[in-house]
């Protein structure tokens, strides 16, 4: 997926935010991008979600994208199966959903974690077992094109084991990973790591590339958990 | 469409529940208009009002409850943009829409609990036909709904950070009320007007109260106009619905 010569400025200001900017994102593939806080990769995440519209450069993207960059307030009193139905059921047309229903429309990792939590309220799990059950949710959801917001802020090493697990469940879809955690890319054998600074894409590394990259090299100041 | 009914359907039953999720907090949204009503008409109660008096006294009280919850609730959208939830909704439902119409059903049942509230009690003090009046409150805010929603759907599409929100709504619908009312002491302002039904809300719900009343084929028309210019007002407001938070790269 070619992105070539991305130009966008923000409302109300005249000098342009990103300016010919130009990158490939490998499709079906999973895409980190790191950056400095306010280097402006969530801009960069929006446009390509087609959430801002650029001034120019045609985004050559799949639009039917989904979005997560936190977790949604619930009602700490809901059950997760009513969490289910408020991302699936939503999803697919299901006012009620029963483990299963949920069966043929979850991959196996998410059933997995779902299953002995099913009856559980929302309210009685741990922070970051809140957030995996909204992202394996999410992720079950048929789209193209999934941008991931820093998914592993707050999850444990052992739980974000499980969202990787789902993401490489769904290998025909293309990813962008923003993330601050090194760690995020081990969990993956194939990935490009694109930097962004001074509002372009300074560098677009494969795994190998990334791999042989010294310790002392400027982009990996981009990541608090090295 | 079916599947945008249902998604309605399941946002709508969800943000009931989260109404319903404190019974104290409930029971006050209930109850503080009643208890308000009470202390506003004070002066009156267990007198026999006619339904002139009663429009004059009780309707403009009903006539703030339902604008300052409207847009409330309209305010609990723009703080989900400001919050970034919104454009995580957005990549999920078929369209925004499914949010703002679910919240808006929610509002509407609430509204209809806190005037039949609000007509059950005022019905009784004031010596009127229980039903007959909450059938008229009912039938009132049904017809003033959707213009006020229209009319309502500029603050979705203001870029207005969290922080400002609340003070916005609370300004505008101080200003709707105050300016009616001193509106309506400086001039005489005929029920049927096209003009001043359509710049206050307040006018319109007290209006409309009044029509119902046995003249509403003298207020069909400004009615109707109203109802055209805010349904356009909406659509274009809607048209440029804020997806994104107004702060932050």
């Amino acid at each position: 997926m070619e992105i070539q010569h991305l130009t966008y400025t923000f409302p109300q200001q005249t000098t342009p935010f990103f300016q010919d900017l130009s990158f490939n994102l490998a499709a079906q593939h999973v895409n980190f991008l790191i950056g400095a806080n306010g280097s402006g990769k969530t801009t960069l995440a929006d446009l390509l979600t087609g959430l801002r519209q650029p001034d120019q450069g045609p985004l050559a993207v799949p639009r039917h994208a989904l979005y997560l960059n936190q977790h949604l307030p619930m009602l700490m009193g809901v059950r997760i199966s009513d969490v289910a139905r408020l991302v699936l059921g939503i999803e697919y047309g299901r006012p009620q959903l029963t483990l299963t229903d949920l069966q043929p429309l979850v991959d196996a990792a998410t059933f997995d974690f779902l299953t002995p939590i099913w009856q559980q309220h929302y309210g009685d799990l741990s922070g970051g077992q809140r957030k995996l059950v909204q992202l394996l949710l999410f992720l079950q959801v048929d789209r193209d094109f999934v941008v991931l917001d820093e998914p592993t802020a707050e999850i444990d090493r052992e739980h974000a084991q499980y969202l990787f697990k789902v993401m490489q469940a769904h290998p025909q879809r293309t990813y962008l990973v923003i993330t601050h955690d090194r760690r995020d890319l081990d969990a993956f054998n194939d990935y490009q790591v694109l930097w962004l600074a001074d509002h372009q894409i300074k560098a677009a590394l494969t795994k190998q590339a990334f791999k042989q990259q010294p310790p002392t090299a400027s982009f990996l100041q981009a990541f608090q958990h090295s | 469409m079916r599947k945008y009914l249902m998604q309605v359907a399941i946002y709508t039953q969800y943000f009931s529940r989260v109404l319903l999720d404190s019974w104290s907090l409930f029971i006050y949204t209930l109850g503080l208009p009643v208890f308000l009503m009470l202390v506003n008409d004070r002066k009156y109660l267990g007198q026999s009002l006619t339904w002139w008096q009663y429009t004059n006294l009780v309707l403009p009280f009903v006539a703030w409850v339902v604008i300052a919850n409207t847009l409330e609730m309209l305010a609990d959208v723009a703080r989900m943009r400001e919050q970034g939830y919104l454009k995580q909704y957005y990549s999920l439902v078929v369209s925004p829409s499914v949010l703002i119409v679910s919240k808006l059903l929610v509002n509407l049942m609430m509204l209809l609990l806190i005037i039949s509230g609000v007509g059950l009690v005022s019905g009784w003090l004031f010596h009127l036909p229980v039903g007959a009046l909450l059938v008229r409150l009912w039938l009132t805010l049904l017809l003033s709904y959707l213009p006020l929603v229209g009319l309502s759907l500029p603050i979705l599409s203001w870029s207005v950070r969290y922080q400002s929100v609340n003070a916005i709504v609370n300004v505008v619908a101080l200003v709707i009320m105050l300016g009616s009312a001193a509106v309506m002491t400086a001039f005489t302002i005929s029920f049927n007007s096209f003009i001043w039904n359509l710049v206050s809300p307040a006018f319109l719900i007290t209006d409309s109260f009044y029509a119902i009343g046995g003249h509403f084929s003298a207020f069909a028309g400004a009615y109707g106009g109203v109802l055209l210019v805010a349904l356009v007002i909406g659509m274009i407001s809607y048209r440029q619905l804020k997806i994104l938070p107004t702060e932050g790269i």
